[in-house]
């Protein structure tokens, strides 16, 4: 009666054993199904075409919108991108001081453009950000246009 | 009546403590005790500063010190200096800290030089051509309620462009936890040495001392903004009281041709910048119009009045101030 009673016992938790294996097996493969939660898409190549004008300058850090602009004559100065080529309208101190071709590091991630004026003989690099503000994009070059220690930081907003 | 004082003697033991512990707190403070700094020295010379400093510290505090040089920017300073210390808490360098790197205590994201710069600007220096170099020490300093006494070396080639140039050099000392923190002035004290005068060659670039016209940058080519000041306060000028203010300027360029802007036209004409004080900013190769072929080396100019009889050039005579366009 009690050799029985323990075989009854073993083979009740011989159960409770395969039925937790059992489980946990369950537990394991559903587990390993993969969600594709990840949209398959490609960063876009990043689209500047237009015509862009300052909003705002500075040099070493100062502020350059504040002067006036019978000085600076910042306001009139605006740069149009058109596919690879760009124009300028009324210079003043820029990383180019002619017309030509830009180029991106990386036209999906661009960490730099490179400006090639017409008839130059180097090209002139500048760092590039791309932000949103207010909804639009900005772009912001960094750049030294005459001795390298002074820095000019412009930022455009699209025109049209 | 027995248990009422003990209650008393209590709470005043409590209340003393407690006062000594807040006392305890609001006494943290650095002090720069004495900077020792040549007086004259050439172009190109090693200089030794010596920088004595004393850390107060409550509670237990561990840190990186940092230390700030204000240097005319043409010295290069972070690429020239070296800087050691010696204190009770053992001794070490310091090494330049990466501009990536943004400063404690920084709102708006800047970097150690940005965040000293804004704090300090230039000190008593006249000429904004200037930055601040900072360094921390390689390893963090532990001191426990402790006032903590430590002297700086530091090792810097100065006028490495060349120049004949007087400037005061400025020094800032802090941790890199509170950094130039609004609050607590007293934990980034700063101190000017007196003015220290290297020989080179050129004019003198003078920044101990105001200016009848000052430059801005100081280093520029002509595809530069150039701000050019006037400054109607110094002494009794051919122009005192005048408001309107013009700028007469003759461009040269390489190509050996001379062109001159002398009219009283708004274009010329001085925007006041504070009573008495005056200043233009241009951009020389659209002011002057050159071709895209020439390029301008100089700019000889002078203030004048309306009517263009009344003339103020350099030291006050009617010799005009020369600008020279080279970034060394």
């Amino acid at each position: 009666m009690f050799i029985n009673h323990t075989k009854h016992k073993a083979a009740s938790y011989r159960n409770k054993l395969c039925m937790l294996i059992s489980a946990c097996s369950l537990l394991l493969a559903v587990s390993c199904k993969t969600e594709h939660l990840v949209p398959n898409a490609k960063e876009a190549v990043k689209d500047i075409n237009g015509t862009w004008s300052i909003t705002s300058a500075t040099l070493n850090g100062s502020e350059l919108l504040s002067l006036p602009d019978a000085m600076t004559h910042l306001s009139a100065f605006n740069i149009t991108f058109a596919d690879g080529k760009y124009t300028l309208s009324n210079p003043v101190p820029f990383i180019v001081s002619t017309d030509g071709e830009y180029v991106f590091n990386d036209p999906q991630y661009p960490l730099d453009i490179t400006f090639k004026a017409t008839g130059a003989a180097k090209e002139a690099k500048s760092s590039f950000v791309f932000p949103v503000v207010e909804g639009k994009r900005r772009i912001t070059l960094t750049f030294s246009p005459g001795c390298d220690r002074n820095i000019y930081k412009y930022t455009f907003k699209k025109i049209n | 009546m027995k248990k009422s004082l003990q209650n008393t003697r209590k709470k005043l033991i409590r209340y003393v403590t407690l006062f000594m512990f807040i006392l305890l707190l609001s006494n943290c403070e650095f002090v720069i005790n004495s900077i020792v700094q040549p007086k004259t020295a050439n172009a190109g010379d090693q200089i030794t500063a010596t920088l004595d400093a004393n850390f107060r510290v409550d509670g237990a505090q561990t840190n990186r010190i940092i230390v700030g040089i204000l240097a005319p920017k043409s010295w290069k300073l972070g690429q020239n200096t070296t800087i050691s210390y010696t204190s009770i808490k053992g001794n070490g360098v310091l090494t330049l800290i990466p501009a990536s790197e943004v400063a404690a205590s920084a709102k708006n994201g800047e970097n150690w030089a940005t965040r000293m710069r804004n704090k300090l600007g230039i000190g008593p220096n006249y000429i904004d051509d200037m930055e601040w170099v900072p360094f921390r020490t390689t390893t963090s300093l532990t001191a426990v309620g402790e006032d903590v006494k430590a002297v700086f070396t530091i090792k810097m080639k100065v006028g490495v462009d060349g120049l004949n140039t007087s400037v005061k050099l400025g020094y800032i000392v802090c941790n890199n936890t509170d950094g130039l923190d609004d609050g607590s002035p007293n934990l980034w004290p700063v101190k000017y040495a007196d003015c220290l005068e290297v020989a080179g060659t050129g004019d003198l670039i003078d920044y101990c001392n105001p200016a009848l016209s000052v430059i801005n940058p100081v280093k520029s080519l002509d595809n530069d903004y150039q701000s050019i000041s006037f400054d109607n306060t110094i002494i009794k000028t051919a122009l005192q009281g005048e408001q309107d203010i013009y700028i007469c300027a003759t461009a040269h360029t390489s190509d050996g041709k001379n062109i001159t802007v002398c009219g009283r036209e708004d274009r010329s004409r001085l925007q006041q910048t504070a009573t008495n004080k005056f200043s233009i900013t241009l951009w020389p190769r659209g002011y002057f119009k050159v071709d895209a072929s020439q390029t301008i080396t100089s700019i000889d100019y002078t203030f004048t009045d309306e009517t263009g009889a009344k003339i103020v050039g350099v030291g006050n005579t009617e010799v005009p101030f020369v600008l020279k366009f080279n970034c060394n």
